[in-house]
């Protein structure tokens, strides 16, 4: 399938040998503004809803009702989760990274124009903490009856700010 | 003015040689002051001081108060869930955590105000969440924390890291990197030659760095050095001659190049300063980027690349150049692992995305349709070896820049560049080094808590190591790499430490202050009076809102959509207050 091959999943490590590793730069085919989705008021009270269950850093579960046609980030900021929004949700920050499984992953991709991700999603998921196959971006997801019982792990943070190494002196 | 120096009053507590570096193990060394206080004789708030309201400053605030909040949540379920064995002893000692942000200018948000690319105001979005900050915490019930803001106040100069530590249960020092890394080359002191520091603070509005102008002026409209050229071609819209050169491969070089190119007509619509842009014209015809190893290791990411490549067909008149065989003596067997790595993603799409440029290049070489007037050069394997002057005895000017053609030798990862003997002069009037920012000690710091080689404060897991109440975050925590989203993981990081603190100190935290919370002494009341007692004229939160709104207000704006023309001193922040703007 070739929306498949287009996907990062499978992506992740080919070889340099291949020509065109990704898939070809969206500049030079679609406007990449119209991918990027705003993070306005999002649908009101009434909206039908889902539900969606975060693993939280600490690995306790949060289950919500999640508006239909909501950002992911909408949903979270909406219910508490500690998702940050730092560039209000306009695709220019990497700080609502989301983890999805495979599935849903794979579910959303099918729907997006052309099979892979917008490109300036593709560009901040590149800065974000803790990249995994499945990340996403959480402004950039809207919500959905695919996404119905759906599980979303936000990352963790497990990294040593020493990564080089080095070791405080003893004094 | 007299004032304790931290030396001393690090000094005066006990040191362990052993085991200096963990988290929670202060001891009071003055114990005659300190009674047995009992812990449950009421409960207080905590007071924590944060030095430096730029992301990270500002994230510890936000995450030390929703972790204080939870903690006491937390609690007050398991005493109500127990309550008829109601004994206090397990439950927490503190009410809620009252944080004072400091800052060394009137205005807050550091990096976001004056680092972040006046170009990239999606990114400054930030400041709306940090502005909530101090706003939605006073309102809180009780439980809840307070934010305050001092802007204006410069820790080491008005207040003594030593007072802070006395008035305060826990100091967080954030406050970045105010110097640069060094590179050592003949010609550095050559008129002309700036670091990425001044030349980003100056373009940004930066209140200290307003005399970087006429250097600036100076590089790109009067190149002969006789005054008499084009200096006015500044204010006619026209693009200066002049060529300057970028000696880096990370964002703050490819943002520098950016602004350079794009002059005025390309950033009348952003907050940059009108006084900017009457130096930088209509800007620079050449920019060249050099850096010393290949594109694989370049700090930049692939969205300021990718930027330069669409800065010609979004209407810029600045075309981007990169040489494909620069890029192919870059790609040697390391590099190619180094591709091949789980992190090797975002390398591996900088890869695709310049080879493409590259053939760009070539094609707009080969076709007679109109080139775009200005150009924006990558230079890669190219090592700075000196900086020339125009050998002119009354007025001494950078003129050009050797490099020498180098060579990546090593193991992926840890690849060097080394010289191969050939060498290449490249024109410049203007020649900005970025090559990384450095932290600096904080006056009166212990020469013990400052790892001069690395630019941060020693510490693990941000808390500074010794037997101290002091805490750190950001780039002087880390060294400075990485955007505003790598102060979320790094902030709390540091506030789990301070909780980790809290929670194994509460008899010495209390000990320390054992005062009521009517005590006029402590905390926030502490610093007024400190303040007040010396003549600081701090800048409150609605002060800086005032400065805010000033500065949108649309007489001082040059057309509608400008977000900001900012105040370029202290004295006119200062001054728009007295006149209540």
């Amino acid at each position: 399938m070739l929306r498949r091959i287009a996907s990062r999943s499978s992506n992740f490590v080919y070889s340099y040998s291949q020509t065109r590793p990704f898939p070809k730069p969206s500049h030079l085919a679609t406007t990449t503004q119209q991918q990027i989705r705003q993070h306005g008021d999002g649908p009101g009270p009434d909206a039908p809803t889902i539900q969606l269950t975060f693993i939280n850093p600490d690995d306790s579960q949060t289950t919500v009702a999640a508006r239909i046609g909501e950002t992911l980030l909408q949903t979270a900021h909406r219910t508490g989760i500690e998702i940050e929004g730092a560039c209000e949700g306009v695709c220019a920050c990497s700080t609502c990274h989301v983890i999805l499984d495979q599935e849903l992953y794979d579910t959303l991709l099918d729907e997006t124009e052309g099979g892979h991700l917008g490109e300036d999603e593709e560009d901040m998921l590149d800065m974000a903490f803790g990249l995994t196959h499945t990340s996403r971006l959480g402004c950039q997801i809207h919500v959905s009856e695919v996404m119905e019982g759906s599980v979303i792990t936000l990352p963790k943070a497990t990294r040593n700010f020493y990564v080089d190494g080095h070791k405080p002196k003893p004094h | 003015m007299a004032r304790p120096s931290l030396r001393s009053f690090v000094e005066s507590r006990s040191y362990s040689t052993h085991d200096s570096c963990t988290v929670g193990k202060r001891r009071l060394h003055n114990s005659a002051a300190v009674t047995d206080s009992p812990i449950t004789h009421g409960r207080r708030r905590l007071r924590a001081v944060v030095v430096g309201s730029g992301p990270s400053g500002f994230y510890t605030a936000k995450y030390l108060t929703s972790s204080v909040n939870k903690r006491i949540a937390a609690d007050r379920e398991t005493a109500t869930s127990s309550s008829s064995s109601s004994t206090s002893s397990s439950s927490w000692p503190f009410s809620g955590i009252d944080i004072d942000i400091l800052e060394r200018l009137p205005t807050p948000y550091g990096l976001v105000r004056y680092g972040v690319a006046p170009d990239h105001p999606e990114v400054k979005n930030v400041e709306n969440d940090f502005a909530a900050v101090p706003g939605n915490t006073h309102s809180r019930a009780h439980g809840g924390g307070t934010v305050s803001y001092f802007g204006n106040v410069d820790v080491g100069r008005h207040v003594s890291l030593s007072t802070l530590s006395a008035l305060y249960d826990v100091v967080v020092l954030a406050y970045g990197c105010q110097s640069d890394r060094g590179l050592t080359i003949p010609g550095l002191d050559l008129r002309g030659v700036l670091t990425a520091r001044q030349f980003v603070n100056w373009y940004n509005g930066h209140p200290e760095f307003g005399y970087v102008a006429d250097i600036v002026r100076e590089a790109l409209w009067d190149r002969d050095g006789n005054n008499a050229g084009d200096v006015d071609d500044a204010d006619n819209g026209a693009i200066s001659k002049a060529k300057a050169v970028v000696i880096g491969n990370g964002n703050v070089a490819l943002d520098c190049a950016r602004i350079l190119a794009k002059g005025r007509r390309g950033l009348k619509d952003t907050d940059v300063p009108s006084s900017v842009l009457d130096v930088l014209g209509d800007g620079v015809e050449k920019v060249v980027v050099v850096g010393r190893r290949g594109h694989v290791q370049g700090a930049f990411t692939i969205k300021e690349l990718r930027e330069l490549t669409k800065l010609q067909k979004e209407g810029y008149d600045v075309s981007f150049r990169v040489r494909q065989e620069e890029l192919d003596m870059g790609m040697t067997e390391a590099s190619l692992q180094e591709l091949q790595l789980a992190s090797g993603r975002p390398k591996m799409r900088i890869d695709a995305l310049l080879r493409e440029a590259a053939a760009t290049t070539e094609e707009e070489g080969e076709g007679d349709h109109e080139a775009p007037t200005k150009t924006i050069e990558l230079r890669l394997l190219m090592n700075p070896i000196r900086i020339e002057s125009n050998n002119n005895r009354n007025n001494p000017r950078v003129h050009h820049v050797i490099f020498e053609r180098t060579q990546l030798q090593g193991e992926p990862g840890k690849q060097l560049s080394v010289g191969t003997g050939q060498y290449e002069k490249i024109s410049a009037d203007l020649v900005i080094l970025s090559v990384g920012y450095k932290g600096s000690p904080l006056e009166g710091m212990n020469e013990n808590m400052f790892d001069s080689q690395r630019g941060i404060v020693v510490n693990n897991q941000g808390k500074v190591c010794g037997d101290n109440n002091l805490f750190v975050v950001g780039w002087i925590k880390r060294s400075p790499t990485g955007i505003i989203g790598s102060n979320i993981m790094d902030a709390k990081e540091t506030v789990a430490s301070i909780m980790k603190y809290i929670d194994s100190n509460p008899q010495n935290l209390l000990a320390l202050h054992e005062d009521s919370d009517d005590d006029l002494s402590k905390g926030s009341r502490g610093l007024i009076r400190h303040l007040e007692a010396n003549n600081v004229k701090y800048v409150t939160w609605d002060q800086f809102l005032q400065i805010d709104q000033a500065e949108r207000d649309r007489d001082r704006l040059r057309n509608d959509v400008q977000p900001r023309e900012k105040f370029l001193s202290v004295d006119e922040m200062l001054a728009c207050l007295q006149s209540t703007c």
